[in-house]
């Protein structure tokens, strides 16, 4: 009786390790296919230009004028000369029947040029005023004129900045 | 009064237990869907015979729709099932009424919510991990335009309400990644990717290029090609592996030489709204692609083709839904009126690949954004 409680006891042991191992470690964070549509993983979208980086903070407007600002940061410990380019499209409204979305068009464009010395960051602010008023949401689009690029909407900026005045708020 | 514990049996347990995860994790292979669900490789486009279709109806869009089916439904053989996702069962019975007499089966999937009618872009097909066992429909993480687009937010549930509809055929799981369904094509070996994949997920679901290949190579069990330039349209537009290590690349000026010999502009009345796109960036992003998948190793031949200047509506012969069966290859391709010199050449293209073409027409839909392949999506093939 005694070494059947043990054996029980062993197997209690290892199945509780088991379940809790498997809980921490398998893979695959997605989940099952009737929720919702999930938000973004990476909050706060960064460009990577050689060993720079610029990050694009915000889009909170000021004055009822859209304010987009870019930090570009030097990590490295000699001074680095850097640009990249900013872009906003504005969508297109769809036709009802479409398969996709219509590219979004170009309204504005500005390019950020950054002389960095050692470990410095610098804040780039900018009030774009668009050629011409979307129908839709607006795009920004971070690129470094070649290949590397990111794009993100100006409403899931708008609301990280949001997120970040609350968290700031709060501490 | 306490009770001891013994240290033997705590040390022995926390180890079986262990052991038993290293055995049981690599099973979870984290590939887009829950712990525990198996998946083989991303159907291929070129490879077996057709088993399983899924389209949509929207009654309100059979004026796209309708001719489309019409030509599809009637050279289906018996052996294929057409699972039809409808909003209500009233919309199926729209269809079955203009099916009229076919031989494959219509099998109604009533989903209760509004749909759009492109089925392609919902869900990638994942073979199962063995025989017998269930397809998994792959759906991505989020629907362009769902906020604002209560169609396409239903379409977001699709995959769902399918593997509901289908009970253990078939399951459904979410990836981490955004993206359309029809931005791939594959065949047994590779599947091709078009960089609105990177766009869409990098700096929000992967950081870097290197990590989006990682993961999609994960989740689709198959060689991924992430084509560098490409026209910005889904790929099954401009593409498509034909088997044998081969693939079909578009290519727009050999497409306007056919449709507009005289050079007086004559193909831009079959392109609204904006006319034929005879720009060399156009065609040097076609021409990319073909030499990309060369220097992958395949076989490329060029099909003629002729996209719009808007960028979305193209005249192409490539969106295609491809069946091997009884030493047979057939090609059901669009083809679209006004276009004949067009429509000829594809076909003598696809002829001389080997394969048996039957036209359906694709006029009422084009000027939609999507063809034939972008209404049907495969399921399952033998």
């Amino acid at each position: 009786m005694q070494r059947f409680k043990g054996i029980l006891t062993v197997l209690g042991i290892a199945a509780g390790t088991m379940a809790v191992a498997l809980a921490l470690l398998a893979p695959g964070s997605a989940g099952a296919v009737g929720q919702g549509a999930l938000t973004p993983l990476i909050a706060q979208p960064t460009l990577k230009v050689g060993e720079c980086t610029f990050t694009l903070e915000s889009a909170e407007p000021t004055d009822g004028k859209m304010q987009l600002r870019v930090k570009a940061a030097n990590p490295t410990d000699k001074p680095l000369d850097v640009s990249a380019w900013l872009r906003l499209s504005a969508s297109q409204k769809t036709p009802p029947h479409s398969r996709m979305m219509l590219p979004p068009r170009q309204v504005w464009a500005e390019k950020c040029v950054a002389g960095l010395d050692a470990g410095e960051t610098k804040t780039f602010t900018f009030t774009p005023v668009p050629e011409s008023a979307g129908q839709g949401p607006m795009i920004a689009t971070l690129s470094d004129g070649n290949s590397a690029a990111f794009t993100v909407s100006l409403s899931t900026l708008q609301r990280v900045a949001r997120q970040v005045q609350t968290a700031q708020v709060g501490r | 009064m306490t009770r001891r514990v013994r240290p033997l049996p705590v040390i022995l347990g926390v180890v079986l237990g262990l052991a038993a995860a290293a055995v049981v994790l690599p099973m979870l292979d984290g590939r887009g869907g829950p712990p525990g669900l198996h998946a083989g490789p991303l159907l291929s486009d070129c490879d077996g015979r057709l088993r399983d279709l899924v389209i949509h109806h929207v009654p309100e869009s059979a004026d796209i729709t309708a001719g489309v089916y019409d030509g599809l439904l009637r050279h289906l053989p018996a052996d294929v099932t057409v699972h039809v996702v409808c909003a209500d069962a009233a919309a199926f019975d729209d269809l079955a009424g203009r099916a009229g007499t076919v031989q494959c089966t219509l099998a109604p999937v009533v989903v209760g919510h509004p749909i759009t009618t492109w089925s392609r872009d919902r869900w990638l097909a994942l073979e199962s991990a063995q025989p017998g066992g269930p397809t998994v429909l792959l759906a991505p993480r989020g629907e362009d335009g769902a906020d604002a687009w209560p169609e396409r937010r239903g379409d977001e549930r699709v995959a769902a309400d399918l593997a509901a509809a289908l009970g253990r055929s078939v399951t459904a799981a979410r990836s981490d990644l955004y993206f359309d369904g029809g931005d791939f094509v594959a065949d047994n070996e590779t599947v091709f990717v078009t960089p609105a994949v990177l766009r869409r997920n990098l700096q929000r679901t992967v950081e870097t290029r290197e990590e989006l290949i990682e993961h999609l190579s994960a989740a689709l069990g198959r060689r991924v090609v992430l084509l560098d330039e490409a026209p910005d349209h889904h790929a099954g537009m401009f593409m498509m592996p034909v088997g044998d290590r081969t693939v079909l690349v578009g290519d727009p000026a050999a497409g306007l030489r056919l449709m507009d010999p005289e050079g007086d502009g004559a193909a831009d009345a079959l392109l609204p709204p904006e006319g034929a796109d005879t720009s060399a960036e156009t065609q040097r992003r076609f021409d990319a692609v073909a030499r990309q998948c060369h220097e992958e190793g395949y076989r490329v031949v060029r099909i003629p083709m002729a996209p719009g200047r808007d960028g979305r509506t193209y005249l192409t012969h490539v969106n295609v839904i491809l069946d091997g069966r009884d030493g047979r290859r057939v090609v059901t391709m669009p083809v679209f009126r006004g276009a004949d010199a067009l429509n000829d050449a594809a076909e003598r293209t696809w002829r001389n690949l080997g394969w048996e073409v039957r036209r359906v027409d694709c006029t009422a839909c084009y000027p939609h954004f999507g063809s034939l392949r972008c209404l049907v999506n495969v399921l399952r093939r033998g």
